[in-house]
């Protein structure tokens, strides 16, 4: 399995935005902080690798990730 | 800590707890060294490892099960994520004594995930360490028939009222103290890390996995000072909250510079003997409280 550098981006782009979407919902009273806890801790954490994935990853082709050795 | 949180508050106050989280780390790793007369690294080297952990080459091990070896980075974030709401919420004490347990299986699935002998053993002396959670339940027993709640938010009342459990439950937040000490780098109960097991349960964990691990450790850091003042001390500002936080490291340098690592049978051994001696002031606060 690869993981191209746009791929990185797109899955960090998305976590961070829900991450934003699920607090400005929050922020609102719209859902209670629970709610919006509940979907953080699963979204936080993948945000975080994406990001790192991101910024590590060449622009082409596959990257280094799940090489084995 | 309670106050409702702005939407912005949300993430930004996660990513400032992991950062300062990482800069205790930094702090107690330098504190270290100077006691034992060493120049140590700055205060900001587990910062730095963090990000430079994440540009490092990353791999899965061909011997990994490759779901558990990233998925075990998702959840060390993840439950300390939970941690850390449930903090800021108030909420239960038993929500996180649960995480402060999980958090020795996810060190465990760390270990077993990378297939690696090291990792193993790593993990296998996390599981033995789970020794040192048993004098928590106690704690938390003791914390219980003072306030009569776990609710974090009712510890806090009881304590402006009553004044801090640190000084009307003090063998509590000993022992208190010493669960975290035992969660330490460095110290005489980090047996999961001990040299002769290289890195221990994180030896395969490289690169992009280990940063996500560093994440985790800055959050746990945090939730882990955090929670003991707010148990013992009460409700604090944000000020007062991070000075506290800081004079919490200062005691657990102390306490690692001039204790060796303990063999992992002396480390469970002393853990064991800390908590009969809990289970005896547990008992006399009972019969005090409700003769």
């Amino acid at each position: 399995m690869r993981m191209k550098k746009t791929m990185a981006a797109r899955i960090f782009c998305l976590g961070a935005g829900v991450c934003m979407f699920v607090s400005a919902l929050y922020l609102a009273g719209i859902i209670p902080l629970t709610l919006c806890a509940a979907v953080l801790v699963p979204a936080f954490p993948a945000t975080v690798l994406a990001l790192f994935f991101w910024w590590m990853a060449g622009q082409s082709g596959g990257d280094i990730p799940f090489i084995g050795y | 800590m309670t106050s409702r949180l702005s939407g912005t508050d949300m993430i930004a106050e996660l990513v400032l707890a992991t950062i300062f989280g990482l800069l205790l780390l930094g702090i107690h790793r330098k504190l270290i060294a100077r006691i034992q007369r060493r120049p140590g690294p700055p205060v900001w080297q587990e910062i730095l490892h963090m990000l430079k952990f994440s540009f490092k080459t990353t791999w899965v091990p061909l011997t990994a099960s490759r779901t558990l070896f990233v998925g075990v980075v998702l959840i060390a974030i993840g439950i300390w994520t939970a941690a850390f709401y449930v903090l800021v919420s108030g909420g239960s004490l038993l929500v996180i004594l649960g995480i402060y347990m999980l958090h020795k299986i996810v060190e465990h699935g760390f270990g077993l995930s990378s297939g690696s002998p090291y990792g193993k053993y790593g993990g296998v002396r996390s599981v033995i360490s789970a020794a040192s959670e048993i004098p928590l339940f106690v704690s938390v027993a003791v914390i219980a028939v003072y306030t009569h709640s776990l609710d974090l938010s009712s510890i806090m009342q009881y304590q402006q009222v009553y004044g801090p459990l640190l000084f009307t439950a003090f063998p509590a937040a000993c022992a208190m103290f010493l669960v975290i000490l035992s969660k330490m780098p460095f110290g005489p109960f980090s047996i999961v890390e001990a040299k002769e097991l290289v890195s221990g349960y994180k030896t395969e964990h490289f690169g992009i996995w280990r940063a996500g691990l560093e994440v985790c450790n800055g959050l746990k850091s945090f939730v882990l000072l955090a929670v003991f003042l707010t148990v013992f001390i009460g409700q604090l500002t944000l000020p007062w909250l991070l000075t506290g936080m800081i004079i919490l490291v200062v005691l657990l340098a102390f306490s690692c510079a001039v204790t060796p690592m303990m063999s992992p049978f002396d480390s469970v051994t002393i853990q064991m003997v800390v908590t009969g001696l809990m289970l005896v002031y547990a008992m006399a606060v009972l019969v005090v409280m409700h003769p």
